[in-house]
């Protein structure tokens, strides 16, 4: 049986504004999760309902307010939603890609280079690229970079905020196609965070449902899309098939 | 076939005279620059004195070539000193923020309140007059500009998705800072130098003008400017030719600052 990679238990993030009566919004409330080594999660819900603070708080980006997150591996990478910030835009490709190698600490240049290089083939760019600034690539290219940053810091964890919303269909569907090949060579658990059921449905192996802050569902995929129980999950399933 | 940038070679133009200019200041003048003459008082510009003489006879061309050196590495100097001071306040300020931020930007609106020249004679009456001493005044009082103009800089920049990312890659702060932002305001950055430049260098000159900038012997242009107003009738090339070169200089730094801008913009 595989390893838990990632436990929440009972976590909630809240937001708080503090004035004479202090506002307090619950992004996320009394989430309690697993997730295994080797699966690819997704978490779906519409705009607002705390996908993204979830993430941030897996990470350590947000403080939550309550319960236990438990992230087992020691270094999570996360591909993000605009491809046009993710990437640091007076870097080179090349560089911006050796970073977490240099980090590390453990390489000499000459294997940086070697590493980079075969990380470009790898991704589906060719050499070139390491000369390039993030700008000359477009979208799909730049998520590809992405996920080549994300497989050379060494991570077996990545968490995807809608990775693909900002593509167009085709090369969406590439990108799903190398996150999927890299998935299984490397053997990476992937959170896979989206709004989109269509993508989900061709990636993820257990999706959860998430509205108002709670996770409403959680199933494998098959049985999700068969046989959907709560309200909220037939609705999503209904809209996006008309 | 790309349009040749008129602009660019305008600018590499003059500033590459001003720079021959300033470099013959230092190494050689057709006339000493100091050196009076009681016979040539006044002269009006001919082949001799291309730029005329001053009150005391001293050549002008060699005395603007020499107060263009002086001139320039005070501008130099202070821009250096504001602009370091600047990056690390500002840097630090914006990308930690919280309370330390609260109370350096408070200070840094105490110094920024205060109109630049009064602060300087503030200095200049502590520390005495001179060369160095209003290189240091001048450099203290531009600090809060960059530390401003560069924290929030940071605040935009920090919250970018690649700085996130650099986090996981578990870089340090010091290294997201000066290696993976800084970069990033350059453009930002360029073109505030040439501003700033241009700033000190009218400074430098306003100062001297009042009579406590560079001191004489030494020559400045804005000291050349002061020390001509009363003869602006009687040896108008005295206060012509210096101002004409104050007005090369910042046009020509003016336009560096906008090239550099348009260079680094296209993101």
């Amino acid at each position: 049986m595989a390893d838990t990679i990632l436990k929440l238990e009972n976590v909630s993030v809240y937001f708080e504004k503090k004035g004479w009566k202090t506002i307090r919004t619950e992004a996320v409330n009394q989430v309690s999760f697993q997730i295994k080594e080797g699966e690819t999660v997704g978490l779906v819900g519409e705009s607002g309902c705390g996908k993204t603070t979830l993430s941030k708080a897996i990470l350590g980006f947000v403080r939550h307010g309550e319960g236990d997150i438990q992230l087992k591996t020691p270094n999570p990478q996360m591909i993000f939603q605009d491809p046009f910030s993710s990437l640091n835009p007076s870097k080179k490709i090349g560089w911006i890609l050796e970073e977490p190698l240099r980090l590390s600490g453990k390489y000499t240049k000459e294997d940086r280079k070697n590493k980079v290089r075969e990380m470009l083939q790898k991704i589906g760019l060719e050499q070139k690229y390491a000369h390039r600034y993030p700008r000359e690539l477009s979208g799909g290219q730049r998520q590809r970079v992405s996920i080549g940053i994300a497989l050379l810091s060494g991570s077996k964890f990545i968490i995807a905020d809608e990775p693909v919303s900002a593509l167009d269909v085709t090369v969406q569907a590439q990108i799903l196609k190398l996150l999927k090949e890299v998935q299984k060579e490397y053997n990476m658990t992937i959170l896979f965070i989206s709004h989109d059921l269509k993508v989900v449905y061709q990636i993820c192996d257990r999706v959860m449902v998430m509205k108002n802050g709670r996770i409403i569902e959680d199933k494998k995929t098959e049985e999700l899309f068969q046989n959907p129980e709560h309200p909220y999950t037939k609705l999503l399933l209904n809209m996006d098939t008309l | 076939m790309k349009k040749p940038e008129y602009h660019i070679v305008f600018t590499v133009v003059l500033l590459g005279v001003l720079t021959f200019l300033a470099l013959m200041g230092f190494i050689h003048t057709p006339y000493d620059p100091d050196a009076m003459n009681g016979l040539e008082k006044f002269a009006a510009p001919d082949l001799h004195h291309i730029f005329g003489t001053d009150h005391f006879g001293r050549d002008v061309f060699s005395r603007v070539c020499k107060g263009l050196g002086t001139t320039f590495f005070v501008a130099v100097t202070t821009v250096m000193i504001g602009a370091l001071g600047g990056t690390v306040i500002g840097a630090l300020t914006g990308y930690f923020g919280g309370i330390l931020d609260e109370i350096i930007m408070r200070f840094n609106d105490v110094v920024a309140s205060f109109p630049s020249v009064l602060l300087a004679m503030v200095f200049i009456s502590i520390l005495g007059p001179g060369k160095y001493n209003v290189i240091f005044a001048l450099g203290i009082i531009f600090i809060p500009s960059y530390a401003r103009m560069v924290r929030s800089e940071f605040i935009k920049q920090k919250n970018f998705d690649y700085v996130k990312s650099a986090k996981l890659m578990k870089a340090g702060s010091f290294r997201i800072m000066f290696l993976h932002i800084f970069p990033n305001t350059t453009s930002v950055f360029m073109s505030s130098l040439a501003i700033g430049f241009n700033n000190a260098v009218l400074a430098e000159a306003g100062m001297s003008y009042l009579g406590i900038g560079v001191q004489p012997p030494d020559a400045s242009l804005g000291r050349m400017l002061s020390e001509s107003q009363a003869y602006l009738f009687t040896a108008p090339w005295f206060a012509i030719f210096p101002g004409i070169v104050i007005i090369l200089m910042i046009l020509g730094f003016s336009m560096l600052g906008d090239i550099l801008q348009q260079k680094n913009g296209g993101i």
